[in-house]
């Protein structure tokens, strides 16, 4: 028989996974809108943003009753301890997922094609949408080989990141009737690029949770070095 | 003979299990106890399964495990309170400031006046307060009444108790609460000076309140004594310990920094009974 923290755990566990679906569905609707210029599915995204915000009042809730009433220790505590702040993180990724919907909401023309495509937006939103699969994996399988993956898949966005400067600096000179639009898409990868950064903050959370480990403000070759040991 | 007096006086009076020229115990290193692959045997049930553990002075030490698990064995096993079960057995080495307590010829009584215990029900004598704090001294063969006067006052300052009873140590001790009782007890211990203070449950019998002065009390003793605590709640080993050691089916599972072993204990048996999942 299930002892009553073990549920309540269980519980804890199902809200984040539920609230990280959401968000995935919420990142993933905004690329959708910005790429095939949907003002309804971008404002569906700014509708579901309360949602998000639910699900973080009533897990924030759920950790202080589990916290005040049963005194958690060992994994049970830093699983704990890893929900409350991945849940904040979670919802910061809601908020930039809203933020792009309403740009999107506010363009009265599509974004033009080819600078969609050369900023390779659509491949940064693959590699967030990837992230999030593999941190929801870890958790569900409380495996943390795939959360450490995470921090290889920052460094492509990065990369994006930097190569849409380089790329703009050239292509505005020659197209200055687009620089508004380069200018919100410049934005939106900004977004990205942070919730970038917000998954690699999730990722050592969930690490901590599942080998106690502490990777804050750790090198690269240390938080894969787990994985390459197994 | 009443019976707080039955539970504390073999402790203090040990004439009857000296062994041949005592030798008094020293301080060598900063582990005031190892003990080095000991099994202890009640009879043909194994007890202590070979329990090697190293204390570091000025520290309090929690032994957590589920009952039976060996935890109040080896307390008692540090006095040798022991020796009191027929078919009591101990094999390998118990060193306590480097003397094999077990082996070396050592004064008995000298032991119990290093490593004073404190027990789970407060167990005051019908007698005074002063009275009871003194009767350690008393049954030493301490007769200077200054020394003694001394003595008292200070375990009593110690343990927090002086503002509450400095008009009334003349009072029964049996009058007092019983978080004030087990303090009179504690006092009791310190007033013979001793090095090592055992503590079996101390606190299972008090409120929330008496509890938890006990426990700031023993968390400022640490300054000056080694403790060493048997404790079922978990809440009171994380508050209070520095060090904390697992004990099941007789063998010591995993030992460490408190912190660690709450955070990230190592043994899955470990996790499994702090987490409230054994059995």
């Amino acid at each position: 028989m299930a002892i009553q923290i073990e549920i309540e755990l269980d519980y804890l566990k199902s809200l984040i996974l539920e609230m990280f679906e959401l968000v995935k569905k919420q990142i993933f609707s905004s690329r959708e809108a910005l790429l095939n210029h949907d003002h309804e599915l971008a404002e569906e995204v700014m509708r579901n943003e309360s949602r998000v915000n639910g699900y973080e009042i009533t897990i924030e809730k759920e950790c202080e009753s589990l916290l005040a009433l049963h005194q958690p220790v060992a994994t049970d505590l830093r699983f704990i301890m890893a929900a409350l702040i991945t849940n904040g993180n979670i919802e910061r990724i809601g908020d930039h997922a809203d933020k792009i919907a309403k740009i999107v909401r506010d363009q009265e023309t599509p974004f033009d094609k080819e600078l969609l495509e050369s900023l390779h937006l659509k491949e940064a939103f693959d590699v967030i949408e990837e992230m999030m699969s593999r941190v929801i994996a870890s958790l569900t399988n409380k495996e943390a080989g795939e959360a450490r993956i995470i921090f290889k898949l920052d460094k492509s966005i990065d990369k994006i990141n930097k190569k849409s400067l380089t790329f703009l600096n050239d292509y505005l000179k020659n197209h200055t009737d687009k620089i508004i639009q380069a200018l919100w898409l410049f934005r939106i990868i900004g977004k990205l690029e942070r919730v970038g950064d917000v998954m690699k903050n999730i990722a050592e959370e969930v690490i901590f949770y599942l080998d106690a480990e502490i990777l804050k403000h750790k090198k690269l070759k240390y938080k894969l070095a787990r994985k390459n040991n197994q | 003979m009443i019976s707080a007096e039955k539970e504390i006086l073999p402790i203090l009076n040990q004439q009857e299990l000296y062994t041949v020229e005592p030798t008094h115990l020293h301080v060598a290193s900063s582990d005031i106890v190892e003990t080095i692959d000991v099994n202890v045997f009640y009879g043909d049930f194994h007890a202590l399964k070979d329990v090697n553990l190293a204390i570091k002075k000025n520290s309090v030490t929690a032994l957590i495990g589920p009952s039976g698990c060996g935890k109040t064995t080896f307390l008692r096993l540090l006095n040798r309170m022991n020796d009191y079960i027929p078919s009591h057995m101990v094999r390998g080495k118990v060193l306590i400031n480097g003397v094999d307590i077990y082996r070396d010829k050592i004064e008995i009584e000298q032991l119990r006046k290093e490593v004073g215990m404190v027990f789970q029900k407060p167990n005051p004598f019908p007698k005074s307060i002063f009275e009871n704090v003194a009767y350690g001294l008393r049954i030493q063969g301490i007769k200077d009444k200054h020394l003694i006067h001394e003595r008292v006052i200070n375990a009593i300052q110690q343990v927090g108790l002086w503002n509450e009873v400095k008009d009334n140590l003349r009072k029964n001790a049996l009058a007092l609460s019983g978080g004030q009782q087990q303090r009179v007890c504690i006092a009791r211990t310190l007033a013979v000076e001793p090095d090592i203070i055992l503590m079996d449950e101390p606190t299972s019998a008090l409120d929330p309140i008496s509890t938890s002065r006990i426990e700031e009390l023993i968390l400022q003793l640490k300054q000056k004594y080694t403790i060493i605590i048997v404790t079922h709640n978990m809440q009171q080993a994380s508050r209070i310990s520095d060090t904390t050691a697992f004990f099941y089916l007789g063998e010591l599972i995993e030992v460490g920094k408190t912190t660690d072993i709450f955070t990230n204990p190592r043994n899955e048996r470990t996790e499994r009974y702090i987490t409230g999942r054994f059995g």
